[in-house]
């Protein structure tokens, strides 16, 4: 291959990588679309595409899927993130975070992969002694088997799982949810959330996730639909609502599902490395490494390489993961090594309990004292990434507010969502509590588009407010 | 007794990075660019000015003050100890820290900045430390403080965050803007002035401010300059040649020529908003219709985007868009422009015919005309042109406004003083705490009080008493909502936005990213400094 054509096909790359497929940029210059919308009118359009059209539409939904998976696994990890740094706050403050705490304290350290501290949170939980509605004891019940079954304690699980009441032990509701987050009985799940008639909402989630879990995708999009719309509407809620809590779980579903329609609408088309890319990923973002190196294994293009040296590494081959990556830097154009490298940490960290940082020395210096016209604002955003991902906090906010544009700050066409999300969210991480109402003002922003940012803005909110408690507070009036 | 409460040390960390790179230094002189001098130059006479504000925030510290954790930390405070009954707290203050000309700061201090604060016009202090019933000097270097009720221990000290002034420099009270004092600065912060010259005021590090000293650092950067230029324009000239270091706040036309020159840009607050509030002792302002009516007809979202190029946000209520209270459901947006539903409120109200000058009268004569009361700065582009769409906007559904410009000084005399005013338009900016209650509370409308406008609305007064008697985070979150969702519904302001705010920065000036905070900006100061090889 000669140097020109490897040149094509790393920009090739990077434009699947960086996820940026620039989906109908005239409605973007007219202001932003968000990814369900543009999702929707693309279903539409689908129903009478045919031929290459029909091909370019499946390849574009994919595109928008994965980009709106993308954008909600920001969501979830930052949502939960957020949300044990308000619990150990408001710890440390001495204030009641309410009967509910425990519970939600214990799904974030869930979904972040600390199991052991979600077993501790969910047991104190549970034998709080307060009073408890009979739905929340369940859901720590279901929980806490999660966080047991992680960690290979399969009788204590099922101990917790049989304690829950019948009529919501056999139905498709919370305990079916989390044994198929964990991959558990499988089959059973398939019968009990079969999608047949109307869904209520208590099953949207439990049954797309066991439809993600079982790789019926078929359904998803009508269940998507549904979960979309309720989204839209989530502030109507009246003034007297409960806050919304960080359940950062409903997010992971939802990004796991993006992932899994990305393949699906890939399974059909022609274009073989995209199909296997998307395959690739889903696996890959769904913590199915081992299926993920069967997919990806052989791959010759490098976005799905990457995703292989990922996937390697998540498995544990950590040499051949090497191997894989010193592979994709021989065949990559020096320009864009630094952002492969950049790329590549991202999806070694992304396995839960790995610190890659410290074990793949990527040379984030050089990376960043790279002309800055040079590098794109979503580079920024990965490197920004990395650090985030490995508790770097301060280091994420230097490359962040290195990229951020602060003139139209306001503006998700200038600004992207997830740029958003990781700013405001790394100025949380690193307690910069003096800049609070700013992380609040870019949630907000993303939440105009996407209402699941809510639980950003809520724990924000209430970390401001904890941290604000006793001040008077002074005011000027001025020209 | 509780005993020894022994304050937290203060951790560096908040150095890391600059001694991590072994990059800070020592020296250099940072300027900065003001639209006008400070009305005072101490603490106390003259804190309802932004520039005072600022500047005194660089030379007077109190016996507690913020981290930028916002975790409570002590500055001339040593350690402390809580009543058992926590209405009783005995500070025992720092030896040897001294006011910038050589005196040792004693209990007797702190006594008489409390003497002085009650003795002056300045209310906001006042209600801060109003909870504060008595306070012994055991010694020069302890105090008591006895409370009128039983506060929690970080409440406690919360209130001890004023500013101290020296006991020797106060020969008479109340303390003026004529005193001694306001006029020459005798702080024990991190600087002292040493020049105020025709267009500019000198600052230097004060020599007794003791170097790492037990959570409070010495600054690094020897000498701060501030300059006063009236016009905008000719500030931003004065940072792309290097005239000035720092500008508080640039105008959003020229953030991208800024950045394009190479400098830092600091996006640093949101927590303020431009208003027009009504004068609730006029008796048609009082009937909420009138105030919906021109809530309704004033095309806000017009003005911001033609005004401000729409670099801000239009706001729904009290609470800006960046604080944790404000409210985002769609039925609680800000009211849209609707100059048919104003016409409608104003013929619900009474105001149904129309004079000779398409002024609406209601069937005992008394005509839609009101005085709008603005403030007047040179170089101010951006007021002027509000109002006039104002005016033209009002004058569309027949109400007729007398525009009165003021000096700044003469417009809060107007308003918060004299409450002389039907409508006045300005900004409020808030701290961190975004505490709007001061402005509605119906209790708090003295002369110079935040609720000049006279707004008295028990379900309002409630909210906030509950509020303030919660310690729940979101059931203060719960009642500061309803508060912004009553208050929008009622309009006691026309709400109108929410600007964007960015500070500029030169290179050289390092650390200025990340702290700045959006009220007093120079609270940690002492954490920036100069690179002059830069």
């Amino acid at each position: 291959m000669n140097g020109i054509s490897i040149h094509i096909i790393i920009i090739l790359v990077l434009f699947l990588v960086e996820n940026s497929f620039s989906l109908q940029r005239a409605d973007r210059r007219a202001g932003y679309v968000p990814h369900f919308e543009r999702i929707s009118q693309l279903e539409d359009k689908l129903r009478t595409a045919r031929g290459s059209e029909r091909e370019t539409v499946l390849l574009t939904l994919a595109a928008e899927h994965f980009e709106q998976a993308q954008l909600y696994t920001l969501l979830w990890r930052t949502t939960a993130s957020i949300g044990t740094l308000y619990y150990d706050i408001m710890e440390d403050n001495d204030v009641d975070a309410g009967r509910a705490a425990g519970l939600y304290r214990g799904i974030s350290y869930f979904e972040l992969g600390k199991y052991d501290n979600a077993e501790n949170s969910l047991q104190t939980f549970l034998r709080s002694g307060r009073e408890l509605s009979q739905e929340i004891r369940t859901k720590g019940q279901a929980w806490l088997g999660a966080a047991q079954y992680m960690q290979e304690k399969e009788q204590h699980a099922l101990e917790q799982w049989n304690a829950i009441p019948a009529p919501v032990r056999n139905d498709c509701s919370i305990a079916a949810y989390v044994q198929a987050r964990v991959g558990y009985n499988l089959d059973a799940l398939r019968e009990r959330c079969s999608p047949t008639g109307s869904v209520d909402e208590q099953r949207v989630i439990p049954m797309i996730q066991t439809l993600v879990a079982t790789g019926q995708f078929e359904p998803l999009p009508a269940l998507l639909e549904k979960k979309s719309v309720e989204a839209a509407y989530i502030d109507q809620k009246g003034s007297e609502a409960e806050l919304r809590y960080f359940d950062s779980s409903e997010l992971v579903t939802l990004s796991h599902a993006h992932y899994a329609l990305a393949a699906y609408y890939t399974r059909d088309v022609s274009n073989e490395k995209k199909k296997r890319y998307y395959t690739g990923a889903f696996y890959f973002h769904t913590g199915q490494y081992d299926k993920a190196v069967e997919v990806l294994v052989g791959s010759d293009d490098l976005a799905s390489a990457l995703y292989l040296a990922g996937a390697y590494y998540q498995t544990g081959s950590r040499t051949i993961a090497e191997d894989v990556f010193q592979y994709i830097e021989k065949t990559a154009d020096k320009e864009v090594l630094q952002d492969l490298q950049v790329m590549y940490a991202m999806l070694a960290i992304e396995g839960r309990d790995s610190n890659v940082a410290d074990v793949f020395p990527i040379n984030m210096n050089n990376h960043q004292s790279r002309s800055r016209q040079n590098v794109s604002q979503d580079t920024y955003k990965k490197l920004a990434l990395v650090y985030f991902y490995n508790g770097k906090y301060d280091k994420a906010l230097e490359v962040l507010g290195a990229a951020f544009r602060t003139e139209r700050r306001d503006d998700l066409r200038v600004n992207d969502p997830g740029f958003m999300v990781l700013y405001g969210s790394s100025i949380v991480m690193a307690k910069n509590f003096i800049s609070l109402s700013e992380a609040i003002d870019m949630f907000s922003t993303v939440m105009r588009a996407y209402p699941h940012a809510e639980a950003l803005v809520e724990t924000t909110s209430l970390i401001d407010v904890v941290t604000n408690i006793g001040r008077e507070g002074r005011v000027i009036y001025r020209r | 007794m509780k005993i020894n409460h022994i304050i937290k040390v203060f951790i560096f960390g908040v150095l890391i990075s600059g001694y991590a790179s072994g990059q800070v230094q020592q020296g250099g002189i940072l300027t900065y660019v003001e639209s006008e001098f400070p009305r005072a130059y101490d603490p106390i006479t003259a804190t309802d000015d932004i520039v005072n504000v600022r500047m005194t925030t660089m030379m007077y510290e109190g016996l507690f003050g913020y981290d930028i954790d916002r975790e409570i930390r002590s500055r001339l405070a040593d350690s402390y100890t809580v009543g058992r009954d926590n209405k009783e707290l005995t500070v025992r203050m720092k030896r040897g820290k001294r006011w910038a000309d050589g005196r040792e700061v004693t209990a007797r201090d702190v006594a008489k900045t409390i003497e002085a604060i009650w003795a002056s016009d300045n209310l906001q202090e006042q209600r801060i430390i109003s909870d504060i019933e008595e306070v012994r000097v055991e010694d020069d270097y302890t105090l008591t403080f006895l409370y009128q009720t039983p506060l929690p221990e970080e409440v406690m000290l919360r209130k001890l965050t004023f500013k101290l002034v020296p006991a020797h420099k106060i020969n008479n009270l109340p303390l003026t803007r004529q005193s001694e004092l306001a006029r020459s600065p005798v702080g024990s912060g991190f600087y002292q002035m040493v020049r105020r010259g025709p267009t500019d005021i000198t600052l230097r590090a004060n020599q007794h401010f003791r170097q790492r000293d037990g959570g409070n650092m010495g600054p690094y950067i020897d000498e701060v300059r501030m300059y006063v230029q009236t016009d905008v324009g000719t500030q931003i000239e004065f940072l792309l040649n290097q005239q000035v270091d720092v500008m508080v706040e640039i105008p959003p036309p020229a953030i991208a020529r800024l950045r394009a020159a190479g400098f830092q840009i600091k996006p640093y607050e949101s927590l303020a908003y431009h208003f027009i509030a009504f004068n609730f002792n006029h008796s048609i302002l009082r009937d909420q219709k009138v105030r919906q009516a021109m809530t309704y007809g004033f095309n806000r979202e017009n003005a911001l985007d033609r005004i401000y190029q729409n670099q801000g946000t239009l706001i729904s209520g009290p609470f800006p868009p960046a604080s944790a209270f404000y409210v985002r459901d769609r039925d609680a947006e800000p009211f849209p422009y609707d100059p048919a539903e104003a016409i409608r409120l104003l013929s619900q109200a009474g105001f149904n015919e129309r004079a000779s000058d398409g002024t609406r009268i209601n069937n005992n004569g008394d005509r839609l005309s009101f005085t709008l009361v603005v403030p007047r700065h040179e170089g101010d582009d951006y007021t002027p042109r509000v109002t006039a769409q104002f005016i033209s906007d009002m004058r569309r559904i027949g109400i007729s406004i007398d525009l009165q410009e003021l000096e700044f000084e003469r417009w809060i005399q107007r308003v918060k003083y004299e409450h002389n005013f039907d409508l006045a338009f300005a900004q409020v900016v808030f701290d961190e705490a975004g505490n709007v209650a001061p402005m509605f509370l119906s209790t708090n409308n003295k002369p110079g009080a935040e609720n000049f406008i006279s707004y008295n609305n028990p379900e309002a007064d409630e909210l906030i008493k509950r509020f303030r008697e919660t310690a729940s985070p979101s059931e203060r979150i719960n009642l500061n909502r309803r508060l912004h969702r009553l208050l929008r519904e009622d309009c006691p302001y026309i709400f109108l936005w929410s600007l964007n705010k960015n500070a500029a920065a030169n290179q050289k000036v390092r650390n200025f990213m990340t702290r700045v905070t959006p009220f007093s900006f120079f609270d940690y100061v002492n954490e920036w400094y100069i690179r002059e090889d830069w």
